[in-house]
């Protein structure tokens, strides 16, 4: 009977600290990250639970892919296949466009690339294969709600709001609005964070047409991006396309001496870049 | 006479498995897997259908997969090690006899085990409102021919291994399967000159990938396969099972105990 009472105690007391737990969330889990020690460096568990958010969210991002190709597994080619020329099985057309799974193929391998005959017959009769040249993809609602999960997971995973917010801009004609909405959560949750204030500026530049509105967006961007000289070649990519965004819409706007200022500070940092030259040169 | 044999044999196993408590390892990864699903459908599953059937498959497969392999490649070493095996071989039970009827109980829990996760799952899902279609009775068929396959290699290595180097060998090639096969196949591509040997691997190898449907059953507009396909998978499942027991029949016969 004591014991009774007493787990019935412990599961009153886990839901009552579980219901407190959630006013704790900003200091466990800031959303600017703290200059000094953080959690996951002195406790375990707040270790491993951001291992675990960290690895639910790529495993959902890597999915993602196989909910737009309804299952048909792809990978790059080996250079072998390249340099023999062998025919890639996705040809470098789909519904996306030219280019679009360009030196990819599938990964369980087509009839004339494998030689084991009727076991891989089996295979491709088994599996989710099917020829994709010239694929298509499922409609992109099938893996919106995929996006929404992976960013509820882990809020500081880059590519789950840049590529979701690039999957709800295809989805209906309110999609580049959707868009914009999407990524915006993305930037209250990581406000340190230059890449998203970049894809919600394009939205609005390029989607949207609304220059007006995606300036700030870009101007933050770069503000944000400035004194990092660390950045990674997904992000390296991100600032150079702020800097020949915002020139661009500057340019557009009639705002020609900051477009000389932004082009300039842009080259000074992406030298070989044809975009700003052509700025600087033509402004 | 034999059948009996293979009976009485079987269901030791399956005694010692519910003895073992495995089914309480089943009971509380259904229990785990209800929470889990009952978590999401708190959070609200709507668009989430095909991850939770990517899920689901996903589940059913790793742990049906676990169970079989480890259940498969204890049961011979443990009459051994247990001393049990004397009194059996005493009797008029040939060695092949006690490998056939162990395989077959092993198969029998594996079974047992993947059908009970297989309805856990199946009515979480029907709960959530996630339905299965027609391929789900295709899916089950053929991933019992899997786990046959791998009960096969499991006991056929734990022959020649501890148990232990046994399960480890069986998740290497049960799990590792669509990974070794596809090595394969980019090795004869990249150098045509292994060709003969990537073919005797390939051989060699159980191809436990090829019963699995899970891809057809998670995606949209997947078609079940045709029944000369399900036939093809029953005829590899028998002769590989079959060639793998045989071996370590041969192996057995001439060892002493």
């Amino acid at each position: 009977m004591k014991a009774t009472w007493g787990a019935c105690a412990a599961i009153v007391l886990v839901g009552v600290s579980g219901n407190q737990a959630r006013q704790l969330a900003d200091v466990v889990n800031p959303k600017v990250q703290l200059a000094g020690v953080e959690a996951h460096e002195t406790h375990a568990s707040a270790s491993l639970l951001g291992q675990f958010r960290m690895s639910a969210a790529t495993w959902l991002y890597l999915h993602a892919d196989l909910y737009l190709h309804n299952g048909v597994e792809m990978r790059p080619q080996t250079s072998t296949e390249q340099h023999t020329g062998q025919q890639s099985a996705v040809a470098g057309t789909s519904d996306l466009g030219q280019g679009e799974g360009t030196g990819e193929t599938t990964v369980i391998p087509a009839a004339n690339q494998d030689f084991r005959g009727w076991i891989g017959d089996l295979e491709r009769a088994c599996g989710a294969y099917k020829d994709m040249r010239g694929h298509t993809h499922n409609p992109p609602e099938t893996a919106i709600p995929l996006f929404r999960l992976m960013t509820t997971v882990d809020p500081s995973f880059i590519p789950g709001w840049t590529m979701g917010a690039m999957i709800v801009a295809r989805n209906t004609t309110t999609g580049p609005q959707d868009a914009v909405k999407f990524l915006k959560r993305g930037v209250e949750e990581n406000p340190t964070e230059f890449r998203l204030r970049y894809e919600t500026g394009f939205y609005l530049a390029a989607y949207s047409r609304s220059l007006a509105q995606a300036v700030p967006w870009f101007e933050e961007a770069r503000k944000l991006a400035y004194t990092r000289h660390d950045l990674s070649p997904d992000e390296s990519d991100s600032l150079r396309d702020t800097y020949r965004w915002l020139a661009l819409c500057l340019r557009d706007m009639g705002r020609k001496r900051e477009q000389q200022l932004v082009a300039q500070e842009g080259i000074a940092r992406f030298s070989d870049d044809p975009v700003l030259l052509r700025l600087v040169r033509n402004g | 006479m034999r059948p009996r044999i293979w009976i009485t044999l079987a269901k030791g196993v399956v005694t010692e498995s519910i003895r073992r408590k495995d089914v309480w390892v089943l009971a509380i990864l259904g229990v785990v897997i209800i929470f889990a699903a009952a978590a999401l459908g708190l959070v609200g599953i709507t668009g989430l259908e095909i991850f939770m059937k990517d899920l689901a498959v996903t589940v059913l497969g790793a742990f049906s997969t676990i169970l079989a392999v480890l259940t498969s490649s204890r049961v011979f070493p443990e009459e051994v090690k247990n001393r049990t095996l004397y009194p059996l071989l005493a009797r008029p039970v040939r060695r092949g006899d006690l490998l056939f009827g162990k395989f077959l109980g092993a198969v029998v829990v594996s079974w047992a085990g993947f059908l009970i996760l297989a309805a856990l799952v199946s009515a979480v899902l029907f709960g959530l409102h996630v339905h299965l279609g027609a391929i789900a009775f295709q899916y089950l068929f053929v991933k019992c021919l899997g786990l046959a396959v791998v009960c096969s290699v499991g006991l056929g290595l734990s022959t020649v291994m501890t148990p232990a180097a046994a399960a480890t060998t069986t998740f290497i090639l049960a799990f590792g399967s669509p990974m070794l096969s596809r090595a394969l196949v980019l090795t004869a591509q990249g150098s045509p000159a292994s060709l003969p040997v990537c073919r005797v691997v390939e051989a060699f190898l159980p191809q436990t990938h090829l019963f699995d449907l899970g891809a057809r059953l998670v995606y949209i507009d997947w078609s079940p396969v045709s029944l000369s396909v399900v036939g093809g998978l029953l005829g590899y499942a028998v002769v590989y099972s079959s060639s793998a027991l045989f071996g370590s029949w041969l192996i057995l016969r001439r060892r002493a105990f």
